[in-house]
C-alpha cells in the first residue's frame, strides 16, 4: 500500500487503538514508513490551509490577527482592556473601526486601529497618533470625543466615543433632501463643531456627509474622521505633495494641492449643504478627475433649482460657501453658525425676520476688517497672522506636486481609502490643472469639456506625452489603449505601463516621417521580469508595416531598429546593462537617413551610432507608446517626444539636464502646437 | 478577447511572464470588492470567497467571455492558477523587501502591503505544491482549486470529475502532505 492509501485508511479509524492497529497491519516492520503515515496524521489534524488564501484576503479572519484571543463570548478579540465587540467599518487611511466594550469604565466605546500591516510604517503611525492629538484638542458637543489614545504597541488605537446612529450620508442615502428645519438643524451643528476646531486653530479638510454622525434620537451632529486634519500652520501640508480629501466635498484649493486653511472647510460645508437641500452633492462627474474639475472651475447648479422650498437667503449663503476664492467666502464657521440660529429661530418661532447679515456673494472683495471682527487677521480667527502665510501663494515650482498629487489621489482611491473618500469608480482620465507656465488649464477626458480650451503659451514639441496626449485643442492625437495609468515622473505626470497596455498616437500624416526622426523619453523600467524579448518603448507600426521602432532589451540594452524599403530590418544595439532598473533615465534614438546616421543616447551621451543602410519606410501606421507586437514595457515612460529632425547631441543633453531639474524646455523649431496641423 | 483573459490563457499555458502582468489588475479588482462587500454587509458575516472570486473575473473578463471557456470548470481553473501565481508573487515581493531588499525594484505598492499576511507560508507552499504535482497531479490540482481558487469541495470535486468523498480524502491528504513537505522531518 501506499502512503496515502495507509494514511486514508488510518483516518477512517476515529478510535485510537483501531488506528494503531491499523497502522500495524498496514506498516508491520517498516518503521520509516509507519513514522511517515504518523506525521501525515498529525499533520491533517492542524488547522493547516483551512481556510482558503482568498478566504483570508477577502474576509475580516485575516485582519484580525493583532487582537488578542478572548474568552467572552461574543467578543473577537481583546485589544489592551478592551473587549472588541465587532467590526463597524473602515475608516480612512488603512483604519478599521470597532465597536467595543472598556471593561475597565463599562461603557461602550469606538476603536479606531491602524491596520497592523500599516502599523510599521512610522510615517502611517504618526498620521495616526497626529490625528487622535488633533481630534482630541478640541472638547465640543458636535466633535466626537477622544478617551485614548494607545501609540506603544504593536498596532496603534484611539478610543473614542461610541455614537449610536447613522451618518449624514447613510440618512441622505435614505431620505435624499431633508426639510429645511432638518438643514438648518444639522448645518448649524456641523458649523458649530468647525468653528471649535478652527477656534483650536485645526482644520478638519475632510468635512463630508460620511463623517458626520448623527446620534441617535436626539439626532446630535458629531463630527469625526479627524485623519486629514491638520493645525492650520502645520508645514509638512503643503510639503507632502499630496491632495487627500474626499473630491466631491473639496474645495479648489485642495483639489489644486494649494494651502488649505479654515476657509476650505466652510466650502466644504457649503457642500454638505448642498447636499442636503438638493439631495446630491454640488459637483458631480463620472470620475475623480472630472469632479475635480467641476469643483475648480464650475459654479453649482443653484440649488433652489433643485429645491424649490429653500428660501432665498439660503440659496445666496450656499453660493457664498462655494466662491472659488477663500476670500469670498464668509470669515468663519462661527459666522455661519449664527446665520443658521437666526433663520432656525425665525422658523421655530415665528420671530420677525432680523436683517440678514449675509454681505452680498460672489465677485467682491472683502475687507474681513469690515465684517465687524476683532480678529486682526482673517486666515486664522484664533491666531496671529504667521509669517508662512497660509493663503500665500506657492511658488511655481510647485505646481509640479499637483499634478502628482492628482494621481496619488486616484491611486489612494484605488488603493483601498476608496471607502474613506467615497470614490468607488476612478477612470483613467488624468487632469494637468496648471501648464508649465502657469495659467491653469484643465484637460479632462469627458465631453463636457467645453470646445475651444484655450491652449498655453509657448511652443510644445512636435509630438509630445502630455499626461493626457488627447489635446483639447488640437494637434496629434493620442488614445489609450487598455490600462495605462499614471505616475509621477521626471517632469509630471509619466505614463505607466503594465507591459500589456499602450498609449496610441493616432496615424496623423505630419507624424509619417521618412527623412529624420528623434524619439526621446524619459524612461523607468520597474520589473525585473522582462525575461526573453523586447519591452518596445515607442514604435510607429507594427509586424511587417513597422517605420521605425526603440525598444529596451530584457539585457537593458536599448535597440533602435527601422524598416527600409528593402523591407529588411536596420538595427543599432548599446551594450547590456546600462539601462538601470527602478531609476529614471533619458533616452534618445535619433534615425537621420539625410546624414545617414542612427544614433542612440543615454543621459545625453552617445553610446552607440552606426550608418544608415537605406531609406527609411514610411506606413500609416500609428506611433504606439509602451507596447509592441506584444512586447510591452512595464514602468514609466515620461515625456514620450517625436521630433521631424534629427536633434544634436548638444539638445539632447539640454533635454536631459532640463528634465532632471524637473523641468520641460521646448526645443528650438518645434512646432506650434496652438496651430492645426 | 479581452486582454485579461489574454492573459489567463497565457497562464494556462504555462507563461510565466503572463501572471505579473495580470498581478496588479486581478488583486486591485479582488481587493475592492472584497473592500465593497465589507462595507456593506453586516459585521459578523463571511463573505462568500467563490462568488467573490468569481465575481472578480467576470467583471474583467466580461459576462460574455466566461462562454468562451471549454467549461466553467475551465475557467475556474484558469482563475485558481492565476491566483495563485499572483498571491505567491505578491508573497515573494513581500518577503523581498522584508529582507531589506531595494524598494524601487519591487512592485508592490502600499495597499498590497497593507492586506492581511495568509497565515501559511505561500513560497514554500507554492515550492510544495509543484513537487506534489510531479507525483499527484489530481492532488495539486485539487488543492490549486480549494485553496487559491477558494472553490468549496463539493465543487472542486465536480470540475475533477470525482465523488465528493473522494475529493474530501484527496484533500486531506494532500494537506498533510504539504504541511510535511513545508516543514520538513
Amino acid at each position: 500500500m501506499t502512503e496515502r492509501e495507509i494514511f486514508l485508511a488510518a483516518l477512517e479509524k476515529d478510535d485510537p487503538t483501531e488506528r494503531a492497529a491499523c497502522l500495524d497491519q498496514a506498516c508491520g516492520a517498516n518503521s520509516t514508513l509507519r513514522q511517515r503515515v504518523e506525521a501525515l496524521l498529525r499533520a491533517q489534524a492542524t488547522s493547516f490551509m483551512d481556510m482558503p488564501v482568498v478566504e483570508q484576503l477577502a474576509g475580516d479572519g485575516g485582519g484580525l490577527d493583532f487582537l488578542a484571543p478572548s474568552e467572552k463570548p461574543g467578543s473577537l478579540g481583546r485589544l489592551g482592556h478592551y473587549e472588541v465587540l465587532e467590526v463597524a467599518g473602515r475608516g480612512g487611511m488603512g483604519t478599521v473601526v470597532f465597536r467595543a466594550f472598556d471593561t475597565k469604565l463599562h461603557r461602550v466605546v469606538a476603536i479606531k486601529a491602524l491596520a497592523p500591516q500599516l502599523a510599521t510604517s512610522s510615517a502611517a503611525r504618526q498620521r495616526f497618533v497626529r490625528e487622535a492629538r488633533a481630534a482630541a484638542a478640541v472638547t465640543h458637543d458636535h466633535i466626537i470625543a477622544i478617551h485614548a489614545v494607545e501609540d506603544a504597541g504593536p498596532v496603534p488605537y484611539l478610543v473614542m466615543q461610541f455614537i449610536d446612529g447613522p451618518t449624514l450620508q447613510k440618512k441622505l442615502d435614505r431620505t435624499g433632501q431633508l426639510p429645511l428645519k432638518e438643514i438648518l438643524r444639522i448645518g448649524l451643528q456641523i458649523a458649530e463643531g468647525l468653528a471649535a476646531a478652527h477656534r483650536h486653530g485645526l482644520v478638519h479638510r475632510d468635512v463630508k456627509p460620511a463623517n458626520i454622525l448623527l446620534e441617535n434620537g436626539v439626532e446630535r451632529v458629531k463630527i469625526t474622521d479627524f485623519g486629514l486634519a491638520r493645525a492650520a500652520d502645520d508645514a509638512s501640508l503643503s510639503q507632502s505633495g499630496v491632495v487627500a480629501g474626499t473630491p466631491m466635498y473639496m474645495s479648489p484649493e485642495q483639489a489644486q494641492g494649494e494651502a488649505v486653511d479654515f476657509r476650505s472647510d466652510l466650502f466644504s460645508l457649503g457642500s454638505v449643504l448642498y447636499t442636503m437641500c438638493a439631495g446630491r452633492p454640488p459637483f458631480r462627474a463620472p470620475t475623480a478627475m472630472a469632479v475635480l474639475k467641476r469643483v475648480c472651475e464650475e459654479i453649482a447648479r443653484p440649488a433652489r433649482e433643485l429645491n424649490a422650498e429653500l428660501p432665498p437667503w439660503l440659496g445666496d449663503l450656499l453660493v457664498r460657501l462655494h466662491a472659488k476664492a477663500p476670500a469670498d467666502r464668509f470669515a468663519s464657521a462661527q459666522e455661519v453658525a449664527d446665520l443658521l440660529a437666526r433663520h432656525l429661530a425665525e422658523l421655530q418661532h415665528g420671530a420677525p425676520p432680523s436683517p440678514p447679515a449675509t454681505p452680498p456673494a460672489g465677485g467682491t472683495e472683502v475687507s474681513p476688517l469690515g465684517r465687524g471682527e476683532e480678529r486682526k487677521d482673517f486666515r486664522s480667527p484664533a491666531e496671529p497672522p504667521r509669517e508662512k502665510s497660509a493663503a500665500a501663494p506657492r511658488p511655481r515650482a510647485r505646481r509640479r506636486w499637483v499634478t502628482a498629487a492628482i494621481f496619488l489621489l486616484a491611486a489612494a482611491a484605488g488603493l483601498g481609502l476608496c471607502e474613506a473618500t467615497g470614490i468607488t469608480n476612478v477612470g483613467g482620465t488624468v487632469m494637468r490643472l496648471f501648464s508649465p507656465e502657469g495659467r491653469p488649464v484643465t484637460k479632462a477626458d469627458d465631453s463636457s469639456l467645453p470646445k475651444g480650451v484655450p491652449a498655453p503659451a509657448g511652443l510644445v514639441s512636435w509630438w509630445r506625452g502630455e499626461g493626457d496626449a488627447r489635446d483639447a485643442w488640437g494637434g496629434n492625437h493620442g488614445k489609450f489603449v487598455g490600462n495605462v495609468t499614471y505616475a509621477a515622473g521626471q517632469v509630471g505626470l509619466a505614463f505607466k505601463f503594465n507591459g500589456v497596455d499602450q498609449v496610441e498616437v493616432a496615424a496623423a500624416p505630419d507624424l509619417n516621417l521618412t527623412t529624420a526622426v528623434t524619439v526621446e523619453a524619459w524612461i523607468k523600467p520597474t520589473s525585473l521580469y522582462l525575461d526573453g524579448g523586447f519591452a518596445a518603448l515607442m514604435a510607429k507600426g507594427n509586424g511587417t508595416t513597422r517605420s521605425y521602432s526603440f525598444f529596451l532589451s530584457s539585457k537593458r540594452a536599448l535597440h533602435l531598429s527601422y524598416k527600409t524599403t528593402a523591407e529588411t530590418n536596420v538595427t543599432l544595439e548599446t551594450e547590456a546593462d546600462i539601462v538601470p532598473v527602478g531609476q529614471f533615465s533619458h533616452v534618445a534614438a535619433v534615425i537621420d537617413t539625410a546624414g545617414s546616421v542612427m544614433q542612440i543616447y543615454l543621459n545625453g551621451q552617445l553610446v552607440a551610432v552606426r550608418a544608415t543602410a537605406g531609406p527609411l519606410v514610411a506606413n500609416t501606421q500609428p506611433l504606439t507608446i509602451g507596447l509592441s507586437d506584444k512586447h510591452g514595457f512595464y514602468g514609466l515612460i515620461d515625456e514620450p517626444a517625436v521630433y521631424n529632425r534629427a536633434l544634436s547631441q548638444a539638445e539632447i543633453q539640454s533635454i536631459a539636464d532640463a528634465g532632471s531639474a524637473g523641468k520641460r524646455v521646448p526645443v528650438a523649431g518645434e512646432r506650434d502646437k496652438t496651430k492645426a496641423p | 478577447m479581452s486582454e485579461v483573459t489574454q492573459i489567463l490563457h497565457a497562464i494556462a499555458e504555462g507563461d510565466p511572464h503572463a501572471a505579473s502582468q495580470l498581478l496588479p489588475l486581478v488583486y486591485e479588482e479582488l481587493r475592492k470588492l472584497a473592500a465593497q462587500r465589507l462595507a456593506r454587509e453586516t459585521p459578523g458575516q463571511t463573505l462568500q470567497p467563490t462568488a467573490l472570486v468569481h465575481e472578480a473575473y467576470l467583471r474583467l473578463v466580461g459576462e460574455d467571455e466566461e462562454q468562451r471557456w471549454d467549461s466553467r470548470g475551465h475557467f475556474f481553473a484558469a482563475a485558481a492558477q492565476a491566483m495563485r501565481r499572483i498571491l505567491v508573487e505578491i508573497a515573494r515581493q513581500k518577503a523581498s523587501l522584508k529582507r531589506g531588499g531595494d524598494r524601487d525594484r519591487v512592485d508592490v505598492v502600499d495597499s498590497l502591503l497593507a492586506s492581511p499576511e495568509p497565515r501559511e507560508d505561500l513560497v514554500a507552499l507554492d515550492a510544495a505544491l509543484t513537487k506534489l504535482a510531479e507525483t499527484d497531479k489530481q492532488a495539486a490540482e485539487l488543492v490549486q482549486l480549494r485553496y487559491f481558487g477558494g472553490l468549496p469541495i463539493r465543487e472542486v470535486a465536480e470540475i475533477l470529475g470525482i465523488a465528493p468523498r473522494t475529493a474530501d480524502r484527496l484533500w486531506a491528504f494532500a494537506k498533510a502532505w504539504l504541511h510535511e513537505e513545508i516543514e520538513g522531518s
